[in-house]
């Protein structure tokens, strides 16, 4: 029974705290199923953080008006030809675009630690665990800036509210949220008859309905063809944000938001009638009448109900919790599940629950390097510092607040600019969210930065590269030689994070260690605390 | 009578085999032949890489994506190849090496795949098979009909994660730049017995610490303005696999996934030293050219001498559409251009069955059609610079009989 323990709260979970384990151990299943009922607490870490309409805003601020306005001081000061004025124009451009990429990293390392801090407190660590699968399926990255700012809210906005309720909500909330549409370029994608494309001789972009079809709902192989992405493409046509930013530092007139086409608020969806492409279309054999913004949302519910999305979400939901290759019945069983429940993915993670296979002793899978570094903060009892919320600051004054570490991060937006120097006192047991952003992105898994729209890859053999692995030991010894002090002895810590399920050879090798130091570094950085 | 494969043993592993096989004598001096394979992931556009300024519709199919044509004299002017043919502006370094006679550039190019999904058309290239059974990469495959260092792995992924193609049966070393306090080496052989029970994360583990040895010996170095850190990183991590592949004991194959190049908007944007790249929008695609370019040179500067025993390949998962969209950015398309490249390579020309870029000669109306696969141009590489024998070729690559591989390719040096 209490292997099962050890199961629920490392493979179901996020790793055990100390004292979890004998508090799953009088029924583990019953202690995750309790997790798939709504909870009225409000997360306190999360207290404070905007909404992504008042990201947008600050955003908008920097395109609608510091930006024209400072490069018309700077065209002015060039037609003047005074080098003097020239310079002093062009150092605010600089300074006005430096901050705003600063600001954007600010965000993301903010909202990482937000979340970060949750996980680490939440006594819903299998939720939380949701929330990181379904955030990856329908996921936005930190790509391109107006989607990087807005990673954390589409989190908290799309992806919260229906973890354990129907795909088919979550799937419209997604499509529909500034985030996906920036990401995937749909906000700017115009149907080529519609009046508006006509006038601007503007055109289609296929990148959200590809997508939706090949990643978010049916799948590569789930009998869709290009036909079918053009139909949905062109439905999608006139789905954009209020307001629309059409090309950098140019917004068109009619973009900028009228309000009864907000319905939303500004900053928010909106859906622009004269953008539409006009008639009918055909996807997998049925027509689609043109009825405006209502064409693809009766597609989409289409989609989320196909049989194919049933079991390409049930092979990646079994994928993830229980083996790269799962075995057919639980697949079809969490496809079935999902179907006779209109859509419901809260009743696929209780069939997972409940099921057989989800609990087989062998540990099959490499955690990730986000839930390595999660499972080993709860272990040793961690604490990760608080950002202060980023201001919706002005762009022409920015300054980033003191002590900020804002390193440039792969793929991520860099900046050299701005940045404050020093900072981070390494002596601190609190860990700086900023620091260990970066050393995730070393260990391969930046935050929120999934290398494109598929998501990170989910079996064993996209994690276990030597270099990562190597990584992960490094920063365990870290983290060890910092926490150690504070640590109980490292037999009892091993009883407490794996209970049951750890080898006798790990025991041992721990008992044996030269160092309390030592003992933690075996621990966390040893094969077994890396599988679940 | 000897077989070619234990005549390629003999050459790889510098044996004693010389005199038996007078043709490839020259390889064997040069000392071991190195191979660089560089996978741009996002798919590259090929017509804006090598424009084909030629053709009397380009430009009105590609707008304000058409560089300006060789010669007019505009801050824009594509590098000329030949009459029909030129080189994307930020490519200064490859139209020198072009040349110099040590560039190839292949056209109307992709491989068997024709759906246009960015993670099927990856994984069908690294699987080097549309057939999705198969769960190893055709560069491990190939791996197996080389023979294994004395010490050391033959093979290296730069990067957390190999790439699928270089997965499978023959163990290979993975490398990112190290940081930090190194572990003591008792904790390491500690932690070592802990792992070796472990089939997959065993083998894992030993390899990570060998090359992280390696590596902290090489150190770093070089700096440039390019604000992406995805572009910096590429010049980083091209400057080290020269370094590696300098070492004595390391590796002789290299593997850079150098991603971020699905350019769905603002592609026509250049590149301006010291602005800020605001969102990853401004001048964004000019600056991964411009990062390409530059590794490239940091490759063949950091390689020195062994240069003239290098072949690079460039390679992208398809091309992207012929006209723009209405973003000024193009969508996935299918054919595209791919780059060989070293001083091994036989270079200096463009290997090209032109399609056409009128309406019906597109491919569905809408992308440059594929006349070469490029399956042609690995085998080619793998048989003539890697000596890989035909039968073999067939294993690397299923189902490719009727692909015949490119010749020459390589230099064979009298």
């Amino acid at each position: 029974m209490s292997l099962n323990a050890a199961t629920a709260t490392n493979r179901f979970g996020l790793g055990a705290r100390v004292g979890e384990i004998d508090r799953a151990a009088a029924n583990p299943r019953k202690w995750l199923l309790a997790q798939l009922e709504p909870s009225a607490k409000k997360i306190a870490a999360f207290d404070g953080l905007p909404s992504s309409t008042e990201i947008r805003a600050a955003h908008w601020h920097r395109y609608g008006e510091a930006s024209p306005t400072l490069n018309r001081k700077l065209e002015a000061a060039q037609a003047s030809g005074d080098a003097a004025a020239i310079e002093a124009a062009s150092k605010n451009v600089q300074r006005m675009l430096g901050g705003y990429v600063t600001w954007a990293a600010q965000i993301a390392h903010t909202e990482f630690g937000a979340r970060t801090r949750h996980a680490l407190a939440t006594d819903r660590p299998f939720e939380e665990r949701l929330v990181r699968f379904w955030s990856n399926h329908l996921v936005v990255p930190t790509a391109k800036v107006p989607a990087t700012i807005l990673v954390g809210a589409y989190e908290r906005e799309v992806i919260r509210p229906h973890v354990t309720g129907r795909f088919s909500d979550m799937l419209m909330a997604s499509a529909k949220h500034a985030a996906m549409l920036t990401f995937l370029d749909n906000d700017t994608s115009v149907g080529p008859n519609s009046p508006f494309g006509r006038e601007r001789n503007m055109g289609l972009n296929e990148n959200l309905g590809r997508e939706i079809l090949e990643l978010h709902t049916m799948g590569v192989e789930g009998g869709y063809g290009q036909a079918d992405v053009i139909a949905l493409a062109k439905a999608l046509t006139g789905w954009s944000t209020a307001p629309a930013i059409l090309r950098a530092n140019t917004v068109y007139a009619s973009a900028i938001l009228l309000p009864q086409r907000a319905p939303d608020g500004p900053y928010a969806f909106a859906f622009y009638p004269d953008w539409h492409e006009p008639g009918p279309v055909t996807m997998l054999g049925k027509q689609y009448a043109d009825t405006g913004v209502r064409q693809a949302e009766a597609m989409l519910i289409d989609l989320a109900r196909h049989p194919s999305t049933a079991r390409f979400l049930a092979t990646k939901f079994a994928r993830h919790f229980v083996s790269d290759d799962p075995p057919e019945s639980l697949i079809k069983r969490l496809a079935g599940v999902y179907l006779a429940n209109d859509t419901s993915i809260g009743e696929m993670a209780r069939a997972l629950v409940e099921s057989r296979d989800a609990w087989q002793p062998k540990k099959l899978k490499l955690k990730q390097p986000e839930d390595f570094v999660l499972s080993a903060l709860r272990a040793v009892n961690a604490e990760v510092g608080v950002l202060q919320p980023y201001p919706a600051y002005r762009f022409d004054s920015y300054r980033p607040p003191r002590g900020a570490r804002l390193p440039a991060a792969a793929g991520g937006p860099a900046n050299s600019m701005d940045m404050a120097e020093g900072a981070a006192a390494p002596t601190s047991k609190i860990i700086e969210p900023s620091v260990l952003y970066e050393e995730l992105g070393k260990m391969g898994q930046k935050p929120f930065g999934a290398p494109g729209p598929q998501g990170w890859y989910d079996r064993l053999s996209d994690w276990s590269g030597a270099a990562s692995i190597v990584k992960r030991i490094e920063w365990s010894h870290a983290l060890a030689v910092r926490h150690a002090a504070t640590l109980p002895d490292g037999s009892l810590l091993l009883e407490s994070i794996l209970g049951k399920s750890a080898s006798e050879e790990l025991r041992r090798s721990v008992a044996r260690a030269a160092t309390r130091e030592q003992a933690v570094t075996l621990i966390l950085a040893s094969a077994e605390f890396q599988r679940r | 009578m000897i077989s070619r494969r234990s005549v390629v043993q003999g050459i790889v592993a510098g044996g004693g085999l010389l005199t038996l096989a007078p043709g490839f004598a020259v390889a064997m001096t040069g000392g071991e032949r190195r191979f660089v394979f560089i996978f741009l992931r996002g798919a590259l556009d090929g017509l804006s890489a090598v424009p084909a300024y030629g053709e009397p519709r380009f430009k009105a199919l590609r707008g304000e994506l058409a560089d300006g044509n060789p010669g007019e004299g505009t801050p824009f002017d594509a590098l000329k190849l030949d009459g029909m043919f030129a080189l994307n502006p930020d490519l200064p370094q490859l139209h020198r090496l072009y040349g110099a006679g040590e560039l190839t550039i292949v056209h109307a190019a992709c491989h068997g795949y024709r759906e246009r999904s960015h993670f099927d058309a990856q994984d069908a290239f690294d699987r080097g098979t549309t057939d999705k059974s198969i769960r190893n990469g055709w560069l491990n495959r190939a791996l197996a009909y080389l023979p294994p260092k004395k010490e050391g792995d033959l093979a290296m992924a730069i990067g957390t994660t190999p790439p699928l193609s270089m997965r499978g049966d023959v163990a290979i070393a993975s490398w990112v730049p190290a940081e930090g306090d190194a572990l003591d080496p008792d904790t390491i052989g500690r932690l070592a017995d802990l792992y070796r029970p472990d089939a997959e994360l065993g083998p894992t583990f030993e390899k990570g610490f060998q090359a992280e040895a390696m590596g902290r010996a090489m150190g770093d170095g070089g700096k440039d303005e390019l604000t992406s850190a995805q572009a910096r990183g590429f010049i980083k991590q091209a400057r080290a696999a020269a370094g590696f592949l300098r070492q004595p004991n390391g590796p002789r194959l290299v593997t850079i996934d150098f991603g971020n190049w699905d350019s769905h908007a603002a592609q026509n944007v250049r590149f301006q030293a010291g602005q800020q790249s605001s969102g990853g929008y401004q001048g964004r695609f000019a600056e991964m050219y411009i990062a390409l370019d530059r590794g490239i040179a940091a490759l063949k500067e950091g390689l020195g001498s062994e240069w003239n025993n290098t072949a690079v390949m460039v390679i992208t998962e398809f091309g992207r559409t012929v006209r723009i969209n209405g973003n000024r950015g193009t969508d996935h398309g299918t054919g595209g251009a791919a780059f060989l490249l070293g001083g091994a390579v036989a270079g200096g020309k463009i290997i090209a069955d032109w399609p056409g870029l009128a309406d019906s000669q597109l491919f569905e109306n809408r992308d440059l059609r594929t006349t070469t696969d490029l399956r042609a141009l690995c085998k080619g590489v793998l048989r003539e610079h890697l000596l890989l024998s035909d039968s073999s070729l067939e294993t690397v690559f299923p189902d490719s009989r009727a692909i015949k591989p490119l010749e020459g390719l390589i230099r064979t040096k009298a």
